[in-house]
C-alpha cells in the first residue's frame, strides 16, 4: 500500500519540478528584488531594502490613479465583452437561422488573428488624420476626433478594441455551454406554456451559471493583466491617464531600468488580483462544482 | 537592444562589442556595464574624432566609446511649397500659414503628441531653457518650458497649421507625399527624403526662436562603438585587445568614409570630416542637389546643445511625455506639466537613488568652442549661405 502511494508521487514528480523551475522560481525571484534596491544604478552589487519598495509604492500618488484605471480597464472591458459575447451566442443557438456557420468562422477572426498585428492596425484607424474610424464619422458630417489624444476618448478607444478583439472567445465558450443544455428541459418547459423569457430565467441562466462564472472570473484575470492593447494603442497616455499596473510595471523596468520599483509593482498587482479573485470563486463557489 | 543586453550582463554574458548611442551608453557606464577606454587608449586616438562626439562618449573624464557618427535635427522642407528656409519662429507661422492657405496642406508635420522629448529639447533651449543645471539636477520646471510647449499648442490647436495626432511614420508620409511643406528630422532619414522629393528637397537649421532671439538648438548626439566590462561579458584580456582594435577600425578614416558615401551619415572622424567638407566645396555630390541639401545638414551644427548623457536623463523622456501630452489632452496647463515633468524626473531620480552630479556642465552652442565650428568657417561652407 505503501509502496503504491510512493509511486503515485513519483508520477507527479516531472510536473511538480517543472512547476517550480518555470513559475515558482521566476516569482519567488521577483518578490525577492521587489526587497533589494537592484536597479541599473545598483547592477552588480545591490543589497535589501526590507519593505522600502512597497512603501514607496503605496504612497504615491501614481499607484492609486493607476490601480483605479487597472480597475476601469478590466470592468469596463469585461462587462461589455462578455455581454455581446452571449448575446451573440444566444442568436447563433437559435435553429432556424442560415449560415451561422460561416457567420461563426467570420467572427472567430478578430480573436484567431495575433493581437499584436491586429492592434497595429486598430492603431491606425483610430488615427485623426488617415484613420477609417474618422472616415466614416465623416460620413455622417461628424467632425474628425482625436481619439487617442484625450482621456476620455482615448478609454473609448481601448475599450472598443479590447472588446472587438476579445468577445468572440466569449461567443464560442457560450455557444458551446448553450449546447450543453439537454433540449428535453425546453421541451417540457414547452408543454407546461412558459414563455420565452421564463425558459432563459428558468432554464438557460441558471444551467449557464458555472460557465458564466468561470468565463467571468478567468476574463477578469486576463483583462487586468492584458498589456498589449494598452501598450501599443496609447502606451498609458495621454499622460497617465490610461496607465494599468501592468504596464506601468514594465515601463518601471525597461524604460527605467527601476527593477525593484517594477517588482513591487507587480508582487502588489498579484496580490490584489488573487484576493480578488478568492472571493469571486467564494461567491460564485466555481471550484466547489469543478471538485 | 538595450534590455537584451543588460539581461545578458547580468549573467556575464553580454556581447564583448556593440555599437550603440553615446547617450543609452552613457548610462550602462555609470552602471558599469561598460570599459573605460581611457584606461586603455592613448589621448592620441580620442583627438582622432570630432571633439563633440568624444564629449558625447565622455563621463565624469573617462571615455567609455568612440564615435562613427554625430547626430542632431534640423528642418526638412519642400521647396515647391516653401520659398525659403524661415529664419525665424514668425516666419516660420508665415510661411506656413500661407502653405495652409494656398496649397491646402499642412505647413509643418510635427507628431508634438508623439514626443518624448527628443526634438522638442531644441525649441525648450530656443525659448531659454536647459534640461539640467550644472550639478545635474532637472530644471524643467521652467517659463522656457511652458512658452515652448504653449508655441506648439497654439501652432497646431489655435492657427491649425501643424498636423495634429501624428506619429514619427505619418509625418514621413505627410512630406514625402507632399502633404507637408516642413518636418524636422535627423539625416538619417535622407534616404527616405532625397528618392521622394529629389531637387525639391531643402535642409536648413531650425529657425530663431522671435521671443528670446536664440536658436532652437538640438541634441548633438553621437553613434559608436563600445566595449562591455569583463564583468558584463566575460571577456579574457585578449579579447578586450581585439575588440578595442576592432572598434578603432569600426571608427577608422575609410569606414567612416563608407558610411557618409552611402548613408550620408556625419563622420565623427576628423580626417573624414574634413574630406566631406572639401568635397561639398567642390560640389562633388551627385546628384549636385545633395551638395546644397548636405550643407544645410552640416550648418546645423553649430547650432547644438550636447546631449546629457548623464544617467538622469533616463527620466526625462517619459516624464516629457507624461505630462506634455496631459497638457495637450487639455487635462492640465502648461506651468502645471512643467512643475510635474520636473517633480516627476526627481522622484524617478530619488527611486534610482541617484545623487546631484557635478559634472554636468551643459551649455548651449557648445560646439561654438570646437574644432567642428571652425572647420565650417575654415573650409567655407558657412560663408556659402
Amino acid at each position: 500500500m505503501n509502496e503504491h502511494k510512493l509511486s503515485n508521487y513519483f508520477y507527479i514528480l516531472p510536473i511538480v519540478a517543472l512547476i517550480l523551475f518555470l513559475f515558482m522560481y521566476p516569482v519567488a525571484y521577483a518578490i525577492y528584488i521587489s526587497f533589494t534596491n537592484f536597479s541599473l544604478y545598483h547592477f552588480f552589487k545591490y543589497s535589501l531594502v526590507g519593505f522600502q519598495n512597497y512603501v514607496l509604492v503605496l504612497t504615491s500618488h501614481t499607484f492609486l490613479h493607476i490601480l483605479g484605471n487597472t480597475a476601469l480597464w478590466t470592468v469596463g472591458s469585461l462587462v461589455p465583452m462578455m455581454a455581446l459575447g452571449y448575446l451573440m451566442a444566444l442568436v447563433l443557438n437559435q435553429k432556424d437561422i442560415r449560415g451561422k456557420r460561416l457567420f461563426f468562422t467570420l467572427m472567430l477572426f478578430p480573436w484567431a488573428f495575433p493581437a499584436y498585428i491586429s492592434l497595429l492596425v486598430w492603431l491606425g484607424m483610430w488615427n485623426y488624420e488617415y484613420g477609417v474610424v474618422n472616415k466614416i464619422i465623416g460620413l455622417i458630417h461628424l467632425a474628425p476626433i482625436n481619439w487617442l489624444t484625450y482621456p476620455d476618448t482615448a478609454w473609448i478607444a481601448l475599450i472598443l478594441t479590447n472588446v472587438w478583439l476579445s468577445f468572440p472567445y466569449y461567443t464560442a465558450i457560450f455557444l458551446s455551454s448553450l449546447q450543453s443544455i439537454p433540449t428535453e428541459l425546453y421541451e417540457a418547459a414547452e408543454v407546461d406554456g412558459a414563455s420565452m423569457w421564463q425558459k432563459f430565467g428558468r432554464i438557460t441562466l441558471p444551467m449557464m451559471k458555472t460557465s458564466i462564472s468561470f468565463v467571468g472570473i478567468s476574463g477578469f484575470i486576463f483583462t487586468w493583466n492584458n498589456f498589449y492593447p494598452i501598450y501599443l494603442l496609447t502606451g498609458g497616455g495621454p499622460g497617465e491617464s490610461t496607465n494599468i499596473l501592468i504596464v506601468y510595471a514594465y515601463q518601471e523596468a525597461f524604460a527605467y531600468n527601476l527593477y525593484d520599483i517594477a517588482a513591487a509593482y507587480s508582487t502588489i498587482s498579484t496580490i490584489i488580483l488573487a484576493i480578488m479573485a478568492i472571493i469571486m470563486l467564494k461567491i460564485t463557489h466555481v471550484l466547489e462544482v469543478v471538485s | 537592444m538595450g534590455h537584451s543586453l543588460e539581461t545578458d550582463a547580468k549573467a556575464g554574458k553580454a556581447p564583448i562589442v556593440y555599437r550603440d548611442t553615446s547617450n543609452d551608453a552613457g548610462s550602462l557606464f555609470a552602471a558599469g556595464l561598460i570599459l573605460n577606454l581611457s584606461a586603455y587608449l592613448n589621448q592620441s586616438v580620442f583627438n582622432q574624432y570630432a571633439p563633440i562626439s568624444i564629449k558625447n562618449f565622455e563621463l565624469h573624464g573617462s571615455v567609455y566609446g568612440l564615435p562613427d557618427t554625430v547626430n542632431y535635427i534640423l528642418m526638412f522642407y519642400n521647396k515647391q511649397y516653401v520659398p525659403y528656409p524661415p529664419n525665424t519662429t514668425q516666419q516660420l507661422i508665415q510661411i506656413a500659414t500661407n502653405v495652409n492657405k494656398t496649397y491646402h496642406i499642412w505647413g509643418i508635420a510635427y507628431g508634438m503628441t508623439s514626443e518624448y522629448g527628443y526634438r522638442f529639447a531644441a525649441w525648450f533651449a530656443g525659448f531659454g531653457g536647459h534640461i539640467f543645471n550644472s550639478q545635474g539636477m532637472p530644471q524643467m520646471n521652467s517659463s522656457a518650458m511652458v512658452e515652448a510647449l504653449e508655441f506648439w499648442y497654439n501652432l497646431t490647436y489655435n492657427l491649425h497649421i501643424n498636423a495634429p495626432d501624428v506619429t514619427p511614420s505619418i509625418e514621413q508620409q505627410l512630406f514625402t507625399h507632399n502633404e507637408a511643406a516642413i518636418i524636422f528630422d535627423g539625416p538619417w532619414d535622407l534616404g527616405i527624403y532625397v528618392p521622394a522629393l529629389g531637387a525639391n528637397l531643402g535642409a536648413a537649421p531650425l529657425p530663431i526662436v522671435s521671443q528670446t532671439g536664440l536658436h532652437a538648438a538640438p541634441f548633438v548626439g553621437s553613434t559608436g562603438w563600445v566595449i562591455s566590462s569583463p564583468q558584463a561579458s566575460g571577456a579574457t584580456p585578449q579579447q578586450i585587445q581585439a575588440a578595442l582594435l576592432f572598434i578603432q577600425f569600426m571608427t577608422s578614416y575609410q569606414a567612416e568614409m563608407n558610411l557618409w558615401t552611402y548613408a550620408h551619415d556625419i563622420p565623427a572622424n576628423m580626417k573624414a570630416y574634413n574630406t566631406v567638407i572639401t568635397e561639398l566645396n567642390n560640389d562633388n555630390l551627385t546628384p549636385t542637389y545633395l551638395n546644397g541639401i548636405m550643407k544645410g545638414v552640416l550648418e546645423q551644427a553649430q547650432y547644438g546643445q550636447k546631449f546629457p548623457n548623464i544617467p538622469q536623463m533616463n527620466f526625462y523622456w517619459d516624464g516629457f511625455y507624461d505630462y506634455a501630452t496631459e497638457y495637450y489632452a487639455n487635462e492640465i496647463t502648461a506651468t502645471v506639466a512643467s512643475q510635474k515633468m520636473e517633480n516627476y524626473m526627481l522622484s524617478q531620480m530619488q527611486q534610482a537613488g541617484i545623487t546631484p552630479d557635478l559634472l554636468l556642465p551643459i551649455n548651449l552652442n557648445l560646439l561654438q568652442s570646437y574644432e567642428l565650428l571652425s572647420n565650417l568657417f575654415n573650409l567655407g561652407i558657412l560663408g556659402l549661405w
